[in-house]
């Protein structure tokens, strides 16, 4: 009979069944949580009470910093009634012309008492620094050493000239912002503090001690300011923070900082040097004197979010109390199953 | 979430970061969550056979639920990237918003599955807050390279309160509708296999863990011989 011969012969075959182990048969202990209406609950209201009072301590820390500002590239040149683009042209050589005489002074009234340190900016809109050739015209390697001095790759059209290498090479550097400006108040110059503006991490790893600028805005067109050939990379504070490209086409960097306090009303005097080139793409350059507070500058976008969504989850989380109550669902209970609550039906 | 945020990843990260994204921050959380994870013990799906008809009707795969999962992802993708509007008339730079779009995408990413994780074994642990760990630590190795451009980036912005209060807001903004949605479908129209789930773990105390259930090999056959 062929199943006698089959149990003999499976007794003395090996077994082909899978090796038995926890893992291979999920098995292993687990922590299977569920979703209980009480958990819902909880998470909601926790979201809700944590993010309102972050998102108000936001939207008042936003309200209290205090900051001016003030576009000045309209009005620091010269006003021509000619036609537009005659203007502009003419704007443009008076701009790129070294002999005009560039100084422009405006003044400001200080809205509410601002504490010290109170932040120089200065702003460039319509500039795209985050433009993707211009991002990657740099050579950080040739930045950082004097022996990678040749090292330009990438830098085209800024990388030689007459066959030596421009140092800082890129277009990044050669398009340094080089407006200046000096504060005043009653006639007393406002000292601006124009150290430890630049990363420390940029002035001791990033950019060498022993490197120096050579050949720099040698040869037209020039694109920015230009740099003492005396004093290190590392050292050139303004550099460093111009070199930190920024993400948006409108943003801010560092100039310098008031250590003295401002009080309401008082006069601030400002003398700039309109130097920088911003009217070939009709960009718009301002000044920004303004305090911080632990979020930044004055921005209540975060605030806001925070507060809306913390409105939402409060809101959820009662409604969904609500509909507990009135319309509770026991856990597990298989009369719910879809089998079981369709009614048969022939 | 991965494909649009190549879209603006490109200044912000260089190119290794694109690579670590896709191969060693998020592959392997879905790898040991798609292998390990199980919904249902064998003895509830043996007491309820009917269960298996959910797969049959492709209740957890099917087109609807693929551009809602679609839509879903488009959301946390613009919740991710119009936080740039909380540094708007700021100095950020290029790649300090790129760690903090990578650090945020990543945890979302993990935090978006581990909702939907039904059993919890310590592997999976690993792999998920493991990836999120890694990503972190991926990130400020990155960034402590002298020669690339993002250098010190992230450490400067980690120091600043804005980052973390900008990443918690991302992370809960983009996952809150989903979380939403999930909690209300489970709720009021619960699925066959949300049901059985509760009922295995609330309904039944006594649960078979450890037993083998032998299949055993046929060797009568009751079919006519011709």
């Amino acid at each position: 009979m062929p199943s006698g011969d089959g149990s003999t012969k499976s007794s003395t075959k090996t077994s082909t069944k899978p090796k038995y182990s926890r893992f291979t048969q999920q098995e292993l202990p687990a922590c299977k949580p569920i979703l209980t209406p009480g958990l819902v609950m909880a998470a909601f209201l926790i979201l809700g009470l944590a993010f309102i009072p972050i998102g108000l301590s936001h939207l008042s820390a936003s309200d209290s910093v205090v900051q001016l500002i003030d576009r000045y590239d309209e009005a620091c040149i010269p006003a021509d009634n000619s036609n537009p683009e005659e203007a502009n042209g003419k704007r443009i050589s008076y701009i790129q012309d070294d002999k005009t005489d560039k100084t422009c002074t405006r003044n400001f009234t200080v809205p509410q008492k601002m504490k010290q340190p109170i932040f120089v900016y200065y702003q460039l809109d319509e500039f795209y620094q985050n433009h993707r050739r211009y991002v990657r015209s740099r050579n950080d390697q040739q930045y950082g050493s004097a022996s990678a001095e040749r090292k330009t790759a990438n830098c085209d059209p800024e990388a030689e000239v007459n066959g030596n290498p421009i140092v800082p090479c890129g277009l990044i550097a050669w398009s340094l912002f080089n407006d200046t400006y000096s504060l005043s108040r009653n006639d007393v110059a406002l000292p601006i503090n124009k150290n430890g503006i630049a990363w420390e991490s940029d002035k001791t790893s990033r950019f060498g001690s022993d490197v120096y600028p050579k050949n720099f805005q040698t040869r037209s067109p020039i694109g920015g300011g230009k740099l003492n050939e005396k004093i290190p990379l590392n050292q050139q504070e303004d550099l460093l923070v111009w070199m930190r490209t920024a993400t948006l086409p409108s943003f801010r960097k560092l100039y310098g900082r008031i250590e003295t306090d401002l009080e309401e009303n008082e006069i601030i005097k400002v003398v700039i040097q309109n130097n920088y080139n911003t009217y070939t793409f009709s960009g718009k350059k301002k000044l920004v004197i303004s305090t911080t507070t632990w979020i930044g500058g004055k921005n209540d976008f975060l605030g806001r979010v925070y507060v809306t969504v913390g409105g939402i989850c409060l809101l959820i989380a009662i409604t969904y109390i609500i509909f507990y109550l009135v319309k509770p669902r026991p856990l597990g209970d298989p009369a719910y199953l879809s089998w079981n609550k369709v009614p048969a039906s022939n | 979430v991965c494909a649009l945020h190549e879209f603006y990843i490109d200044d912000c990260d260089n190119r290794l970061e694109q690579c670590l994204y896709s191969v060693v921050y998020t592959s392997l959380p879905t790898i040991v969550v798609g292998i390990l994870d199980k919904d249902l013990s064998r003895t509830t799906l043996l007491k309820y056979p009917q269960l298996y008809g959910a797969g049959q009707r492709q209740e957890s795969y099917n087109s609807k639920l693929f551009w809602v999962t679609i839509l879903d992802t488009l959301w946390q993708s613009i919740a991710a990237f119009f936080c740039l509007i909380a540094y708007w008339e700021s100095e950020i730079d290029g790649s300090s918003i790129g760690d903090l779009w990578t650090v945020a995408v990543v945890i979302m990413v993990n935090i978006h599955l581990a909702m939907d994780v039904f059993r919890w074994y310590w592997i999976t642990h690993v792999a998920i807050w493991g990836s999120i760990i890694a990503t972190f630590i991926c990130v400020m190795i990155i960034d402590a390279i002298p020669v690339l451009p993002g250098y010190w980036a992230f450490f400067e912005i980690a120091g600043t309160k804005l980052f973390w209060v900008c990443l918690l807001g991302i992370t809960v903004g983009a996952l809150l509708p989903h979380f939403v949605v999930k909690v209300i479908v489970q709720y009021s129209s619960p699925s066959d296999l949300q049901i059985a789930r509760e009922a295995e773990k609330f309904q039944n105390s006594r649960e078979l863990r450890h037993a083998q259930i032998e299949m055993n090999p046929i060797f009568d056959d009751h079919r006519p011989r011709t």
